[in-house]
Parts: C-alpha cells; sequence; structure tokens
C-alpha cells in the first residue's frame, strides 16, 4: 500500500517534472575534462516531496582509483515549490594521475521521515585527466624541490624572541655597568686637561717652602728634603730624567747628556752636595748655605726652563 | 739635636781609611783587574761578612784571597770540599797519642784567619752546616772543648755555576750567612793580555805585608762609627721589603716571580756593607748610592725565585734593579 503511494508520489512529481521540463534526478560534472591536480565539482539534483529527505552513501577516499573525492558531500536545499523540493548534493573531486576514469554511480537513500523508502543508483560519469605536456625539444630537467616551509606563527617565536631580548639587555646593561665602574675608578676626564708647565710647580713648591721657614726653625733636614724634592719633580718633568729613585750623583749623570748649562749643573750640584750632607750626614749647613739654596733652586729652575719657541 | 761635624767625621775616616789604598795598591800587583771582586773582598773583611763567590774556573779566586791573606799577614788556609770530606777535616778531631795515653786536640784547617772554601757544593750537607756554624758562631767545638777562631775571621766559599751534577747546592738558610754573593766575571782583554804576560815573565809578583789583623780589627769598629741616618734605614728596609711585598711598591709583577724575599739578616748585611762600602770610598756616612752600590752583592741570594721566573728566565739580579728603581731614593 504504501509503495503504492510512493511511486504514485513519484509518478506524480514526474509528471509535474515532465510539465516543467526539469528531470527528477541529474548528475553532472562540471567539466569532464581537467589538468591532473586540478579540482571539477560533482553535482547531483533532485526533485522530491518536501518531507522526503535524502542520505548519500558515504564514499570517503577514492572514488575509484586514481580520483579522490575532497572532503564531504554537501546537500542543500535549493528551493520548495508545490510541494516539492529540488535538493542539490555537491561534491569535489581531483586526480593526480592522468587518464580516463568513470565516476562510479551515486548511490542515494530516500528516507520519509525515518523510513527508507528507495534507493537510487545514478548514472555512471566520464572523466578525463590530461597531463602537461613535454616539450621534448626544450626538454629540461629540474631537481626536487625542497620541502615546503611554512611560515612560523607569532606563538612559536613569541618564547626565542623574548630570550633574545632579556640577552641584549643583559649585555647593554653590563656594557653600562663596566663604563661607568671604569668611569668611576679612573675619574679623569677625557676631555684633554690643561697641566701646569714644571716650571711654575716648582716655583710655587719653592716659594712655599720658603714661605714655611723650616730652617730657621731649626727643620733643615725637612727643608733641604722639600728642596731637592721639589727640584727632583722638576727635573723629571723638564728633562724626562727619572729622578726619584736615583741619586744625587745618577742624576747629575743622566742630566749630563741633556742640555744643561755648566753654571746651571753648577748650582745643581751644590745644591744636592749640601742637601746630602744635611740629609745622610748630620751636617748642620752655615746660614749663608741655607740663605742661598731657595735663590739658587729658583735660579736654577728660572735658567731652565722649557721657553716657547 | 745630636750634632755631628761633617768636616771633623770626614777627616777621621780619611786618616783610617787611608790603609784602604795601600792594601788595594798592594793586592793589584798581583791581581789583574777584578777590581769589583777586590772591592767585595774588602768590603767583607771590613764589614766582617762572609763572602760566596760564584765563577767558573780560572778567575783568580784563589790567589785574590791568598793575596789578600797574604797582604794582611793573617793565616790563611785553603780547603778543598770533595765529597768524601768529613766534619772532623774542617773543624778538627781527638786523636789518641800512643806516647802520652791521651786524647789530642787536633785542629782543623779552619783555624786560620783567611778561608777559602773551594767548590764548597762539593761536599754533602753534614760538612757545609760544620763550616756555617763555624762562621756564624766563630767558634768551634771538638770533644768537649770550645775553641774561638781567630780574628778577623773572614770565609771564601766558592762554588761553579756551570757543573751541578754531584754537587750538592747550599740551603737557602745556609747561603743567608754569606754577607756577599760576589759572581766573578772574565777579565777584560787588556787585563788578560797582562796576566799572560806576567804568567810568562817567570817573575810573579808577591804582595807584602801592609798590615796586621789588628789593624783590621780596628778598621772594624771604625767602620761601625760610619754614620747611617734614619733615611738611609728607611731606604734599606725599603728595599729589603720590595722583595717581601713587591705589590706594595708598585711591583705587582713581581709578585708571581718572587718565593721568598730578603730576610732581616739581609737588612742587616746591606746596612753593614753600605757603611764598609763608604769607608772604602773614604766618607764618615753612608749615601745612598753606598747601598745602591752593594745592594746585589747583598740580596742576590737572598732572594728566592718560583718556576714563572726560571721558566722566563728571570735572575735575581733582574729583580734586584726592578726594586731598585721602583724604591724612592730619600
Amino acid at each position: 500500500m504504501r509503495r503504492t503511494l510512493i511511486f504514485g508520489l513519484l509518478a506524480l512529481v514526474l509528471g509535474m517534472g515532465n510539465l516543467s521540463g526539469q528531470e527528477l534526478v541529474s548528475s553532472a560534472l562540471s567539466r569532464d575534462t581537467i589538468m591532473i591536480g586540478d579540482h571539477v565539482e560533482w553535482v547531483s539534483k533532485f526533485n522530491l516531496p518536501s518531507h522526503f529527505t535524502l542520505k548519500i552513501d558515504s564514499m570517503a577516499g577514492y572514488v575509484v582509483p586514481g580520483v579522490e573525492l575532497i572532503g564531504e558531500f554537501k546537500i542543500d536545499t535549493v528551493s520548495k515549490r508545490r510541494g516539492i523540493s529540488q535538493v542539490e548534493a555537491r561534491a569535489t573531486l581531483t586526480s593526480f594521475d592522468s587518464g580516463s576514469y568513470k565516476i562510479p554511480p551515486l548511490v542515494v537513500y530516500i528516507y520519509n521521515g525515518e523510513h527508507l523508502e528507495d534507493t537510487l543508483r545514478l548514472k555512471e560519469l566520464p572523466l578525463e585527466v590530461t597531463t602537461v605536456p613535454i616539450d621534448t625539444a626544450s626538454y629540461q630537467m629540474f631537481d626536487l624541490r625542497s620541502n615546503f616551509n611554512y611560515p612560523v606563527t607569532v606563538a612559536e617565536v613569541a618564547a626565542w624572541s623574548g630570550l633574545g631580548l632579556a640577552v641584549v639587555a643583559l649585555i647593554v646593561l653590563a656594557v653600562y655597568l663596566i663604563r661607568r665602574y671604569r668611569k668611576r675608578d679612573n675619574p679623569v676626564d677625557s676631555r684633554p686637561q690643561k697641566r701646569e708647565a714644571a716650571h711654575i710647580v716648582a716655583l710655587r713648591e719653592l716659594d712655599n717652602i720658603s714661605q714655611e721657614k723650616l730652617w730657621q726653625d731649626g727643620k733643615e733636614k725637612l727643608f733641604y728634603t722639600k728642596v731637592t724634592d721639589a727640584l727632583r719633580v722638576y727635573i723629571e718633568e723638564r728633562f724626562m730624567v727619572k729622578t726619584m729613585e736615583r741619586t744625587s750623583a745618577e742624576i747629575l749623570l743622566e742630566l749630563s747628556d741633556k742640555e744643561l748649562d755648566a753654571s746651571d749643573r753648577k748650582i745643581l750640584e751644590e745644591i744636592f752636595a749640601v742637601s746630602d750632607f744635611v740629609k745622610f750626614a748630620k751636617y748642620r749647613a752655615t746660614q749663608q748655605e741655607n740663605e742661598e739654596t731657595i735663590p739658587k733652586a729658583v735660579k736654577f729652575v728660572t735658567n731652565t726652563y722649557l721657553r716657547d719657541e | 739635636m745630636d750634632t755631628v761635624n761633617i768636616k771633623e767625621l770626614n777627616e777621621r775616616i780619611q786618616k783610617e781609611s787611608a790603609f784602604v789604598d795601600i792594601l788595594s795598591m798592594e793586592i793589584s800587583k798581583v791581581i789583574v783587574g777584578q777590581k769589583h771582586l777586590v772591592e767585595n773582598l774588602l768590603i767583607g773583611l771590613l764589614a766582617g761578612g762572609h763572602i760566596l763567590l760564584e765563577g767558573v774556573p780560572g778567575l783568580a779566586k784563589t790567589l785574590a784571597i791568598n793575596t789578600l791573606a797574604s797582604s794582611v799577614n793573617a793565616d790563611f788556609n785553603r780547603i778543598q770540599f770533595t765529597p768524601d770530606l768529613l766534619p772532623a777535616d774542617v773543624l778538627g778531631t781527638l786523636i789518641y797519642s800512643q806516647k802520652s795515653e791521651q786524647f789530642q786536640i787536633k785542629k782543623g784547617p779552619i783555624f786560620a784567619n783567611f778561608i777559602l772554601a773551594d767548590e764548597i757544593n762539593r761536599s754533602p750537607a753534614k760538612v757545609q752546616s760544620a763550616l756555617l756554624e763555624a762562621m756564624q758562631e766563630k767558634q768551634v767545638t771538638i770533644g768537649d772543648q770550645t775553641f774561638k777562631l781567630p780574628e778577623p775571621f773572614l770565609v771564601m766559599a766558592t762554588q761553579n755555576p756551570i757543573e751541578q751534577e754531584g754537587t750538592y747546592p747550599l740551603p737557602e738558610a745556609q747561603v743567608d750567612r754569606f754577607m756577599l754573593k760576589v759572581v766573578v766575571s772574565y777579565p777584560k782583554k787588556e787585563e788578560e793580555k797582562l796576566i799572560i804576560r806576567m804568567n810568562n815573565s817567570g817573575s810573579f809578583p808577591k804582595a807584602n805585608a801592609v798590615l796586621t789583623p789588628e789593624d783590621i780589627i780596628k778598621a772594624r769598629d771604625v767602620v761601625k762609627d760610619v754614620y747611617m741616618d734614619e733615611k738611609i734605614e728607611r731606604y734599606i728596609v725599603d728595599i729589603v721589603y720590595a722583595t717581601r711585598t713587591p705589590e706594595e711598591y708598585g711591583l705587582g709583577k713581581l709578585k708571581d716571580l718572587i718565593a721568598y724575599g730578603g730576610s732581616p739578616r739581609a737588612s742587616i748585611s746591606l746596612a753593614m756593607a753600605s757603611k764598609a762600602y763608604a769607608f772604602i770610598k773614604r766618607r764618615g756616612y753612608v749615601i745612598p748610592e753606598d747601598v745602591r752600590a752593594v745592594c746585589y752583592e747583598v740580596l742576590r741570594h737572598r732572594i728566592g725565585l718560583t718556576y714563572e721566573a726560571e721558566a722566563e728566565n728571570i735572575t735575581t739580579e733582574n729583580i734586584i734593579s726592578e726594586v731598585l728603581n721602583a724604591v724612592e731614593v730619600p
């Protein structure tokens, strides 16, 4: 009874279809010839009573060896009119092997609610897959392509970027601290500083010694030590002779090949001789020797200082 | 302030040290060149310090001390140190006399004013110790009797720097007992020519006795009177300290090169040798030049070098030069 009803309905739809010039079921490929790897749309259309549903037999993977179904069938109701629904089933096919194929018949199950009313097997479809023609005249062999590198995502590089930035920050901090430490260790300003001329320093020092009135207070040894020290510092600066670690005789010997007048050399010898006597031999210099020492030292400095040419 | 009349002091030293020139002249009649050696012999003689001589054979080491002994009219003994030498061979021993049926004391060759301990490093430590103890104490005990050694008593020990096999190098503690270590070098060409002539002439000159041992003892007392200022004392201490803690004197680079620095005995010897040198130069007071003049001889055997220094061929003379160039002269 039920079967009779369905055939009656299908006959009605068929009759209406005939009336409107529409097929009840159709299945076609968007192209019958494709290049290897190309996609082709497989579209099947069904005109069914509105309360009928359909289900396509799932065909995952290869439809036939050499042809591949990409994704699932997408079933959609395109229109509904006078109790008849037009349902469309779409799928995408591709092939990676050239040749002639026959897409096997599509199997469609028609349901009335939960009840399977009928099973339809649609016609086979031809598909021609062509390959790239090889120009044998200018044939050139190419190497295999290397693996395709997918672009790196931000999430993947975020951790490494953070680590890199931290290392750079540490290096910058270390350089800053080292520079600061060196600057503190050597607080000398990098700008050239004006140095006082050796004779200016020596004359000021001799003047200070004179004002301290050391020999007048009985501090003769200190007086001669200070005078000879001032002269040694001056000679070291002026004549580039190491003096602080040299004895009087050694200083005079090293000065022998420097430009020094005999009179100035004599002055220096006299000062050093008296100073060595006082410093090392408990010698008490005469008042005249004490009085003459500073003027002699000043004379030596003023006679020998380096003049601008 | 306790003052010293420099004129008076110098006059006294001039008078007392007059023999130095005579002695030097007498020695130079026999010894050609080697002024440095003779000068250091006199320093040791006047300062009462013993001398360690280092030099290859044939540099007139024996002749120098023999001539000095002849010039001073003093006893001289030479002891050739050999591996089989015993302490008794140096100091003396008790010998049983069958005639008197008693043990008699036989004094060793150390009982003389001047001793030449030739090639001291050829004898084992027990003989070296015996000699060095006698040098330090200036007395020797044989049996149960102690004998003072004659005054002046000067030991000049030699060691050959080129032969090391079969030798017993002197331990540091014993080397320290020598006031001076003198390195004897070859004579100059002209001097060597003169030496050949003198030897070939057949009449080798002999030194006359111009002094007595008493003169030397008297001179030693005068040397002790040579004035040494506190500044010089500080300079000496600075030099010796710089060998111990060089980094305190801006010589940080020497720190890894020096195993040990000069001992307090080095400071004492440096002071005494400086005074003797000032005396020889006929001065009544010590100046920094005197200290610097004797510094190498006093310190070269008292500074220990590390392996790093030896690997870099750095000598104690290099260390002393660095120290003298860094320590401020008063």
